[in-house]
């Protein structure tokens, strides 16, 4: 692994980018109508597109469009008994010829009902695709042979010009491979908030070294025995890459990231970023990721994107927003035969903060009987006495959210029994380190937000993890930031190992959301799961109550299901 | 016991079909040996499943019981599904939503149920969206529910592949609360399956 610094922009070569970004971008307008039709079940005119399934079942817009079944790549994949073939511009527009390496992978490493293992035994081979072919195969489900197209590929009803647009579209899909590999290498970066706490930087990048140099130690014994190739290993040599990733420290202030990721980017252009750690929002690199469509693999970050989920970065979880929105779900059910209830919540002006608070605002607006009383705390409120007088008042009983990190809060329990005990929320992730010194009457009344599986519920991956870590000699220090790294580098390997050599982006995002569930998991939430356009691996939370007595080690208990962020 | 055929009046007919356009008899005898080895057939089986005494939440945020939803006094079709599912589930959600429409008048009532296998992720709302992405009616209940209960219904109806995108394609019809399940497994089409509804309603 190299390790870099960011150097200061260099003009030359954001401008370069910009081009290449531009290019991408903007492919033309025929491209553009190609493409809505591709991703969005859209027509040329804007109406949508009208097909029929298996001779009988209409289909039109969104539910008839290319992207459901071979997906943003055009790389199809299918799901259990469906196989659906590639229909990239490479797939379509050179004779189909049998491939061993494709054959063994989704023969041998993928779980496949009979029909399609059956299916895979046949070859098909067919002619490349014309643009006449191409326009039977769309329209009337035949292949240039006359061999009838699986009977789930729909029969479209499109004019010559919308046809024209879909075909020019396809034989510009996924053509090239992206960028960041060459015949012996592929590059990843990873990304260092140089504003993070360096014991946690380091416990990221302790796990990415010793899983770069384990991966190549094994990619190089492979290479150098060319000979010894038991289970046709050599037909998969040449899909065989040495990584190298490289550390992108980002300085300064996040409205700066872009460009010094541009300047790094342009230095040495990547396949994906693996993982990376700030307490700062995430935003800066979600919208470089999303401009550039450079994967970005669960970064280890409380304040994620959560409004529009885009393409391109795949999160661990929704971060601090998403405890707010499973805590207004549970006050939204737990409230719900009383009359409006004011609850007060309290957050300081830090990201940190403001963004759950934000986030459960929004959430909370959904149920009328939720009031939500905002109180931005500053360094003077100084949380004493008359302060929490004057925002608990006396009489109704509010419901306290609190996303400040000290679980204290001051002089709260001074007048906590004269509040009328009110139900107190917080977060877990927020608060843990404090929790041990909180006064009996607060601690009874704490409820926490809690993302991650409870004690005790933890996933037999684990022990595996944790075995890798320490036969690697790491130390066990911030394990939770160890295991998601981990569990980052697995999963960009298995991925990377179905990819073959189709190094392309999307594709490989798309093998990870359908591959996930299996088995990477390291067990700090209770499910890792993806699907087309899912990307949060974890999306919810329990509301948990602490149990045991005091001067003990508090007891987890959830109060609530995992609760789903909606 | 699982009873293969060539199922319905459907299948020759779609058969038929692709022999008149494509006119000729090797492309008939083709796409008769693809339909048959690839999906557009179904396998058709009978058994009594145990519904677990379990409480879904439907698209609208209403508790539905989930064994009673399943043997009511009115026919019920049901199918596991998820909103984000890439090839199979486009194929099941628009079956259903041709046999709603397609049903001829004077059949009875058919209830549609379809229970997302991803429950960590397919809230009420999702559902909500996706219900009306497929032009669902009122008589077609969406459900999503804690994910142990979600795996607990799969595996009564032995439809749990411990992976959503190990997903077969399945469809359930029960005709009255004392007969038992019919399990299609595969793509049946709409006209396949109002033939088998209907062949099952007429008294015996």
């Amino acid at each position: 692994m190299t390790r870099r610094t960011i150097a200061p922009a260099h003009a030359g070569h954001a401008l370069l980018l910009l081009l290449a970004v531009l290019i991408y971008a903007a492919p033309g307008q025929a491209g553009d109508v190609g493409r809505r039709l591709y991703r969005e079940g859209l027509l040329p005119d804007g109406n949508p597109v009208q097909a029929v399934l298996g001779g009988s079942v209409p289909l039109r817009g969104k539910q008839a469009a290319c992207v459901n079944c071979h997906r943003r790549s055009g790389f199809g994949k299918g799901e259990g008994q469906v196989y659906v073939p590639p229909i990239t511009g490479p797939a379509l527009f050179n004779e189909s010829a049998p491939e061993r390496a494709e054959f063994l992978r989704e023969f041998f490493q993928e779980i496949r009902p009979e029909s399609v293992r059956a299916r895979l035994r046949y070859p098909n081979l067919r002619p490349a695709y014309t643009a006449a072919t191409l326009a039977t195969a769309i329209r009337d489900g035949r292949d240039p042979t006359g061999r009838v197209l699986n009977p789930v590929m729909p029969h479209y009803r499109l004019d010559a010009q919308a046809l024209a647009a879909l075909t020019a579209y396809l034989k510009r899909l996924s053509r090239h491979p992206d960028p960041g590999v060459d015949s012996k290498t592929i590059h990843f970066a990873t990304i260092v908030d140089e504003a993070m706490d360096p014991e946690r930087s380091a416990a990221m990048l302790a796990v990415i070294t010793a899983y770069v140099r384990r991966k190549n130690l094994d990619t190089g014994r492979e290479l150098d025995r060319p000979k010894h190739s038991p289970h046709y290993k050599d037909v998969l040599r040449r899909t065989l890459r040495q990584w190298q990733v490289h550390v992108w420290t980002l300085k300064g202030a996040t409205e700066t990231w872009q460009t010094q990721l541009e300047a790094a980017y342009a230095r040495q252009p990547v396949f994906a970023i693996l993982g990376g750690i700030s307490a700062q929002a995430w935003r800066a690199v979600h919208e470089f990721c999303e401009t550039i469509m450079l994967p970005c693999l669960f970064p280890q970050t409380e304040l994620p994107v959560t409004a529009a989920e885009g393409a391109y970065t795949l999160y661990l979880s929704r971060g601090l927003p998403g405890e707010a929105e499973a805590l207004a779900r549970y006050l939204s059910g737990r409230l719900l035969r009383q009359a409006k209830t004011r609850i007060v919540q309290l957050y300081r002006n830090t990201p940190l903060e403001q963004r759950p608070a934000a986030a459960f605002r929004a959430a909370a607006r959904r149920f009328p009987h939720l009031v939500v009383e905002d109180h931005m705390v500053t360094d003077a409120s100084g949380l004493d006495q008359p302060f929490w007088r004057s925002v608990l008042g006396t009489g109704d009983r509010p419901v306290l959210v609190s996303w400040l990190d000290q679980p204290d809060h001051g002089d709260l329990a001074a007048v906590f029994e004269a509040a009328g005990r009110p139900e107190i929320y917080m977060s877990h992730s927020r608060t843990a380190a404090a929790l041990s010194a909180l006064s009996p009457p607060i601690r009874a009344a704490l409820r926490l937000t809690y993302p991650f599986a409870l004690p005790g519920d933890r996933a037999p991956r684990q022990y595996r993890a944790r075995a890798w870590l320490r036969s690697r000699g790491i130390r066990r220090v911030h394990e939770d930031i160890q295991l998601n790294t981990w569990a980052t580098m697995a999963i960009a390997d298995d991925a990377l190992s179905h990819l073959l050599e189709h190094f392309n982006r999307d594709y490989f995002i798309e093998i990870i959301e359908h591959r996930i569930e299996n088995e990477f998991n390291p067990g700090l939430v209770p499910r890792f799961s993806l699907g087309p356009g899912q990307r949060f691996a974890s999306k919810g939370a329990y509301i948990v109550r602490l149990s045991g007595s005091r001067g003990k080690p508090a007891r987890l208990e959830a109060v609530s299901s995992w609760l789903i962020s909606e | 016991m699982a009873m293969l055929r060539a199922a319905g009046r459907g299948f020759p007919a779609l058969i038929v079909a692709c022999a008149l356009v494509v006119a000729g008899p090797l492309a008939a005898h083709e796409a008769h040996r693809q339909g048959q080895s690839e999906t557009w057939h179904y396998t058709r089986s009978t058994a009594d499943y145990r519904v677990p005494p379990l409480t879904l939440m439907d698209q609208n945020n209403v508790p539905v019981a989930i064994a009673e939803a399943l043997s009511g006094a009115e026919p019920v079709v049901m199918q596991f599904v998820f909103t984000t599912c890439p090839a199979v589930c486009p194929v099941l959600s628009n079956t259903l939503a041709a046999v709603q429409d397609d049903l001829p008048p004077g059949t009875g009532k058919l209830r549609l149920i379809s229970i997302t296998i991803d429950p960590f992720y397919d809230t009420p709302k999702r559902l909500r969206s996706y219900a009306h992405d497929v032009g669902a009616e009122g008589a077609w209940t969406f459900l999503t529910g804690d994910p142990a209960d979600v795996v607990a219904v799969q595996k009564a109806f032995d439809a749990y592949e411990g992976n959503k995108m190990r997903h077969i394609a399945l469809t359930f019809l029960k005709t009255a609360p004392q007969a038992p399940w019919i399990r299609f497994e595969g793509f049946i089409t709409p006209d396949q399956l109002i033939a088998e509804y209907r062949s099952l309603r007429k008294p015996r």
